[in-house]
């Protein structure tokens, strides 16, 4: 199954495009990272993938389905997305019933497997009969991603998942992430956090003010200074310093 | 013609008190006025697209409102003559003036206060109710109640984004929407009191709620209890008599 | 004038049957330097920070605490009850929910901290336009508040703090909402602070305000794990794996290790390096 991005424009309006051109494939099993400055256009291209917006020119495939002719109840059997703010979407009583509700909106007929095994690998079982509000905030962002990982559908996507995590959380990150892709998931991530999700991603996808200026390889990426930079963005501190002391990075 | 923040709210308080005690022969006609001066006054014209959106599509709603109020009230209320029947059912002249009645009414007092906050600019609001010497804290959760709903489209908006993208049919029929409601009322209502303590913690460490009572800085904005005011505040009083006196008398 | 920032042994619980919040902290930082806070959520950074602020006693009225604090010259024991603006300022992490919301101008909303304040200074209009342009937002002046982005906005906060010339400067994980662009901008700027306040910052991370503070402080659960210099935070940081993302410095440091006379050189070569802009 793959994502297909063709010859992809939008705009608010018709003077103002946000995103212009974009294309690329992704396949199940693999990562893409999509990276820009703020204002780049990344979190528009997340909501196309599901149809929250339509494109304005080119389409959008989500395992052969047209993202402008489907609604985004319907594409989320094939793409499951979350956002930055656990807060715009926690309700449910329980961590349980939270995860429960992805799967059981799709009527995935394997529902209650597909609970535990999220349980599983997010780690949450102990806390499955709490409240999410009463989880820390960390805690409650892997939630928001259990609650994605539980819907079983191929595709999942995230915006900014690293952010606010300690370090117990992102170790946690790092494990999903390896099992997810084993098991045949392809991920799309939105991040700034290249030092956590670099050494993942089996390609980079670059935005500067809504064009595609990079799409390629980690290694790559990060042979081209340039491209970074022009893309507003620098290694973090500690890619830097062990990239200058010839440390692998990846 | 720029009406002060004083003259407004006496206008509002003159509406509310004839909504309350004037005869629907009166309310229906300056219910028409209400509406028509938002479109023609300046000082009662939206500030921002976003309240010219929300006062018309709140018009849309409440045409639907005054005929369900009428009409249900037509048919549950007997009395009078029958003014027609249809489908079965009788609908009663005595119950459609009431539901004429008490929708004028209702709708007089939203109209009134919609087109109020629409053509206020909050920030112009609240260094009003400051200078008027409020308690800070009054002001404060005033200011946290207006800035809640002035972000509540924007909030839906991404309640609804996050549930749809995990399959619920928010956008689907009735039953599916309904069955929805409540994954998307609960994030949407601890979200908003989440941000509003920090909102309301953000203000406080910035001294807000410690403000003195009159502040001297040169861009203070001057208002005073002026004539226009002055005749509001009396006709409210009048009419709000005058009802009162009639109640005495006739009992 | 910035102040010394002096707690004796606080704890703190929410509530009487809750656990404790913070345990027997202890903290000195002289005026004008930079103490770094570091841990993961949950550890109690801004319970600190609130009742350093002053807004912790308020909010909680059934807390339990002990221990005492001193900011500057006011000592309070154990806990101030009214909010400590304007000898200390806090910036909170969410930039967005600093705005007021009731300023139309970027100007305007650093403004609203002095008509908070009472301040009746005919010099007012020229003192925020300074502030601006030391945080290079001065171009924004007529903007409106809203349509500013994430770094754009955390500076703009920290204008409406910095109007106010706070003893004191606490920034809440200030890094949280920001890409790497707008972070290097902010590190810039909290660098140029030092000596005109006494700053604490709280993170989750090393990389921001390793290179700008004077001393670390570990926090974990409420306890002060490490409390140094940053020379001795590196030496000794490998203790912090299960806390903090510090694997790749450790390894880094080691590297640097390889060719150098012994760790203490390391160390040193590692903080200029993270020094570097």
């Amino acid at each position: 199954m793959t994502i297909e991005f063709r010859n992809v424009h939008f705009a608010y309006e018709p003077t103002v495009p946000v995103l212009s051109d974009i294309s690329f494939d992704l396949g199940t099993g693999n990562f893409l990272l999509i990276l820009g400055q703020n204002g780049a256009g990344k979190s528009t291209l997340l909501k196309l993938l599901n149809g929250i917006l339509k494109p304005t020119g080119g389409s959008i495939l989500v395992a052969g389905c047209d993202t402008a002719m489907n609604s985004t109840a319907s594409l989320a059997r094939h793409i499951c997305i979350t956002f930055q703010n656990p807060a715009d979407q926690l309700f449910a009583s329980t961590v349980r019933r939270e995860i429960e509700f992805a799967p059981r909106n799709l009527k995935r007929p394997n529902a209650a497997k597909l609970v535990e095994e999220a349980l599983s690998l997010c780690e949450l079982e102990a806390a499955a009969p709490q409240h999410p509000y009463d989880l820390p905030l960390a805690q409650r962002k892997v939630l928001t991603v259990a609650s994605a990982v539980a819907s079983g559908s191929p595709f999942l996507a995230f915006d900014e998942p690293s952010a606010g995590l300690s370090q117990l959380e992102r170790r946690l990150l790092d494990k999903m992430i390896t099992s997810l892709r084993a098991n045949g998931r392809g991920l799309l991530v939105v991040s700034h956090d290249l030092e956590l999700f670099l050494p993942y991603a089996s390609s980079v996808l670059l935005l500067r003010q809504g064009m595609l200026t990079f799409l390629g390889k980690p290694e790559q990426l990060l042979k081209e200074k340039m491209i970074l930079e022009g893309a507003g963005l620098r290694l973090p501190t500690l890619m830097r310093l062990k990239k200058d002391l010839g440390m692998g990075l990846l | 013609m720029r009406l002060d923040l004083s003259s407004k709210l006496a206008l509002v308080l003159l509406i509310w008190v004839c909504a309350f005690t004037l005869d629907w022969f009166i309310n229906v006609p300056l219910l028409v006025v209400s509406v028509v001066a938002r479109y023609l006054v300046p000082a009662f014209r939206p500030q921002s697209r976003r309240g010219n959106s929300a006062f018309n599509k709140f018009l849309l709603y409440s045409v639907a409102i005054l005929a369900l109020l009428a009409t249900l009230n037509a048919i549950l209320m007997p009395g009078g003559d029958v003014l027609f029947a249809l489908a079965g059912l009788k609908f009663h002249h005595e119950g459609l003036m009431f539901g004429i009645k008490t929708a004028a009414r209702l709708l007089l007092l939203s109209v009134s206060i919609l087109v109020f906050f629409v053509s206020t600019p909050l920030p112009d609001f609240i260094r009003f109710l400051q200078q008027k010497g409020l308690p800070s804290q009054l002001v404060l959760v005033l200011l946290l109640t207006l800035h809640f709903l002035d972000q509540l489209p924007g909030r839906i908006n991404r309640v609804f984004v996050a549930q749809e993208a995990r399959g619920a049919p928010v956008r689907a029929g009735l039953f599916s929407r309904t069955k929805s409601l409540v994954s998307i009322l609960s994030p949407l209502v601890l979200s908003s009191i989440v941000e509003s303590i920090d909102r309301g913690t953000a203000l406080e460490v910035r001294g807000f709620l410690a403000r003195p009572e009159s502040s001297p800085v040169q861009i203070q904005v001057k208002t005073k209890l002026n004539a226009l005011t002055l005749v509001l505040l009396l006709l409210s009083l009048g009419i709000f008599l005058l009802f009162l006196l009639r109640w005495l008398l006739a009992s | 004038m910035a102040a010394r920032i002096l707690v004796e042994r606080f704890s703190f619980r929410y509530g009487p049957d809750l656990p404790r919040a913070l345990a027997d902290v202890s903290l000195d930082v002289p005026p004008g330097s930079c103490c770094a806070i570091l841990g993961p959520t949950g550890a109690g950074k801004t319970t600190l920070l609130h009742a350093l602020v002053g807004i912790l006693g308020r909010h909680h009225p059934d807390s339990v605490h002990s221990g005492a604090m001193r900011i500057g010259k006011r000592a309070f024991t154990p806990l101030p009850r009214d909010v400590m603006f304007p000898e200390v300022g806090l910036v909170l992490q969410d930039p967005y929910v600093q705005l007021s919301g009731v300023r139309d101008t970027v100007v305007d909303e650093v403004l609203f901290t002095l008509e908070n304040l009472g301040i009746a200074t005919e010099d007012a209009q020229t003192r925020v336009e300074m502030i601006l342009r030391e945080l290079g937002i001065d171009q924004l002046a007529s903007r409106p508040p809203t349509t500013l982005s994430g770094g754009e906005t955390q500076r703009l906060a920290l204008a409406t703090m910095l109007i106010a010339e706070p003893q004191a400067l606490l920034l809440d994980e200030p890094t949280s909402a920001l890409d790497t662009a707008a972070t290097g901008r902010l590190q810039q700027i909290v660098k140029s602070l030092h000596g005109r306040a006494t700053v604490v910052i709280t993170d989750t991370h090393v990389e921001f305000s390793l290179p700008l503070a004077d001393q670390i402080v570990v926090l974990h659960q409420g306890k002060v794990l490490f409390a140094g210099t940053p020379r001795d935070f590196i030496l000794r940081m490998d203790r912090f794996e299960d806390v903090l993302p510090v694997h790749g410095w450790w390894e880094v440091l080691n590297r640097f290790a390889q060719s150098s006379a012994d760790q203490s050189q390391a160390a040193d070569l590692l903080g200029k390096a993270l020094a570097e802009p």
